[in-house]
């Protein structure tokens, strides 16, 4: 990691420093990478009553003449207090006497402001206490008074390791604010973390699970991360997961995936999973993911939209077609009619093309009034829809057909529940049964007794009502693609209109539906209308 | 000689007015109906050892019922290897949709594309060509 290199070669440039500045011999500027470096001033806080000690302390100070000392001497223990704050010393040289408590009142009141200044007790004699006694008492070193000539060495030893004991804690202050902070990072989040073995086995999770999947930590440690992924994005993951294990690449993202949340349903998440086996401390996997449910949704819905106004937009194309070929075909024949009138003297002639334009304008009306009836269908935005109570509504519209019915001898099985209801608009729902089922009727098949069943199914967003007769069939690799279009008949029936289902397809899609057929030419075919829920 | 013309649509009207037209000019022309391509095709069936009865010409509508304009030119061009008499095909059709022009002339069998009504001075043309 960067920055512990950073702080460990910050750490050996502060001892270097150190070590330079102490040496004796050592000038006063001192070239360390280029940068000029002054050595500073060592204060001194000396509390000592003896005038010969404090000569003597000042003596061996006065020694190293390339250093400078600053040396405050105290005599009584307020001094020493107020001196201390004051100077801020780097290092204290204290008397100690074992009859009385002036040196250790002193250490005491360091310890508990200063802590990090070494304090040196010079004494009388060793006396019944040991060394290590002094020691633990919190000095940093002692000086028995006949040795004050050791005094230097032992001065720079002191200043050395509480130097050195400065950086330590600075280093572990550091490292500990680090990992506070990485830590906080994660479990402050509101983006779940977590740390997973090869096998996907959870050891680590930040606390934004239970905010984003609804579990607690605990419940959440040693499952499997496949357990909550939605059965069909399994593979998907397993992919990405496997593909990572092998690259060797630092990174995987899943654009999208579905994690089962606590309550049952699922959330849309994205995730990226980053490979951290090589890494102390983790050795795993890390992955973290956010939830877009929100955006998904919104997306979606824009999806159904656009595919919606491509719907729309087809069946305008479609019916610009229309219009634009049933006019056209009009207004051709009116022009040779008028030609034939321009370029003829013949009397009967022209009564025979009177008769012709006669004809064409009213098929040319007819024609006007249908396409007028699809666009009144299309074009109408809000439509009175109600409540329908599909089985009487059905046998009121096959009453209405019980002539047809009984001289066919048709059996119409009505296999739908007797409750069932259905939102649409009545009008439309009549005209699209009763267009269906004459259909269905009217296409029998010669040698048998016509069959007609209306069933009815539910499905994720429609409810299907379906009709299936026993009738010629369709071609439907013939005719499929034009079956709904308009003034299309197929069966070479006289009055075929070729305008029925064509109108039914336009009703159903009005009411956000679609209509399907399926069929066996020859044995049967079925109508299946998609009513929206 | 006199030539054969065959159209074949489903719009009546249209077909008695053509048939006029061509009548009109005077020239050593026959000319036979049919509703639809597969009543077209079937007769054609049954000629195919009377080739001098086949058409020398034909007009045909797209959109009909039982067997489409298209669907006549899929069958047409299987039976065409059976034939020795050469037929000129021309569409003829209401629609001026981009989609079926470009269809048309995917077929080199269509020797072209008229939008309805079918003047006189065209079918001068395609039998001077011929």
């Amino acid at each position: 990691m960067p920055t512990k290199n950073y702080t460990y070669q910050k750490q050996i440039k502060t001892n270097q420093l150190f070590f330079i500045k102490m040496l004796p011999q050592s000038s006063p500027s001192i070239l360390i990478n280029d940068v000029e470096v002054k050595p500073r001033q060592i204060k001194i806080l000396l509390f000592e009553k003896e005038e010969s000690i404090k000569n003597l302390v000042y003596q061996q100070l006065k020694l190293f003449k390339t250093f400078t000392f600053k040396l405050v001497s105290v005599t009584s223990e307020n001094e020493f207090k107020r001196q201390l704050k004051k100077v801020k010393p780097n290092l204290i040289i204290s008397e100690y006497s074992l009859e009385n408590t002036i040196g250790k009142e002193a250490l005491t009141f360091c310890a508990m402001i200063y802590p990090e200044i070494p304090f040196l007790f010079i004494i009388d004699s060793l006396g019944k206490k040991t060394e290590l006694e002094y020691l633990n008492a919190g000095a940093t070193d002692f000086l028995l008074k006949e040795n004050t000539n050791k005094l230097p060495p032992i001065i720079f030893k002191a200043l050395r390791q509480s130097e050195e004991k400065n950086t330590l804690k600075n280093l572990k202050q550091k490292k500990w604010e680090e990992s506070q902070r990485f830590k906080t990072l994660t479990e402050f989040s509101n983006t779940p973390v977590l740390v997973y073995n090869l096998k996907g086995i959870i050891q680590y999770v930040s606390p934004a699970i239970t905010q984003v999947l609804g579990y607690s930590v605990q419940e959440f440690l040693g499952t499997n991360v496949e357990d909550y992924n939605h059965p069909e994005d399994l593979e998907q993951r397993r992919s990405i997961f496997k593909n990572l294990k092998k690259n060797r690449e630092r990174f995987a993202k899943i654009e999208e995936e579905r994690l089962l949340h606590k309550k049952g349903h699922y959330i849309w998440v994205r995730a990226v999973i980053s490979d951290a086996r090589l890494k102390p401390g983790i050795e795993g996997f890390i992955s973290s993911f956010i939830d877009i449910t929100n955006r998904k949704i919104k997306s979606e819905a824009l999806e159904s939209t656009i595919d919606l106004l491509k719907e729309q937009n087809k069946r305008m194309l479609n019916f610009s077609y229309i219009v634009s070929h049933n006019l056209r075909s009009h207004a051709s024949n009116i022009e040779s009619i008028t030609r034939f009138l321009e370029t003829t003297d013949d009397e009967m002639e022209k009564k025979e093309m009177l008769t012709h334009l006669k004809n064409v304008s009213k098929s040319l009306n007819n024609t006007l009034y249908n396409l007028n009836e699809v666009v009144s269908i299309q074009s109408k935005t809000t439509l009175k829809v109600e409540n329908i109570k599909l089985v009487p509504y059905i046998k009121n519209i096959l009453s209405s057909m019980k002539n047809l019915i009984k001289s066919t001898n048709a059996v119409i099985q009505m296999e739908i529940p007797k409750n069932t209801k259905v939102y649409y608009n009545k009008g439309y729902l009549e005209s699209i049964l009763q267009n269906i089922l004459l259909n269905s009727i009217k296409y029998k098949h010669p040698d048998r007794t016509p069959v007609i069943s209306i069933s009815s199914l539910e499905i994720q967003n429609f409810f299907i009502l379906s009709i299936t007769d026993n009738g010629i069939g369709i071609d439907l690799n013939k005719n499929g693609n034009k079956l709904f279009g308009m003034y299309k008949t197929f069966h070479g029936n006289k009055d075929a209109l070729g305008i029925g289902l064509f109108m039914s397809k336009n009703q159903v899609e009005a009411m956000g539906g679609k209509i399907e057929v399926e069929s066996t030419f020859g044995q049967s075919t079925t109508f299946k209308i998609f009513i929206k829920r | 000689m006199t030539k054969s013309i065959c159209i074949i649509d489903d719009d009546e009207l249209y077909k008695l007015l053509l048939k006029k037209t061509i009548l009109k000019l005077n020239l050593p022309v026959f000319v036979t109906c049919f509703a639809n391509g597969k009543e077209a095709f079937d007769t054609f069936l049954k000629e195919k050892n009377a080739q001098e009865n086949l058409p020398d010409i034909i007009f045909l509508d797209i959109n009909m019922p039982e067997m489409d304009g298209w669907e006549f030119m899929d069958a047409y061009l299987d039976f065409q290897t059976t034939i020795s008499k050469k037929i000129t095909i021309y569409i003829a059709s209401s629609s001026i949709a981009f989609h079926d022009i470009e269809k048309a002339k995917k077929y080199s069998e269509i020797s072209g594309y008229i939008v309805k009504p079918i003047h006189s001075d065209t079918i001068n043309k395609i039998l001077q060509i011929l």
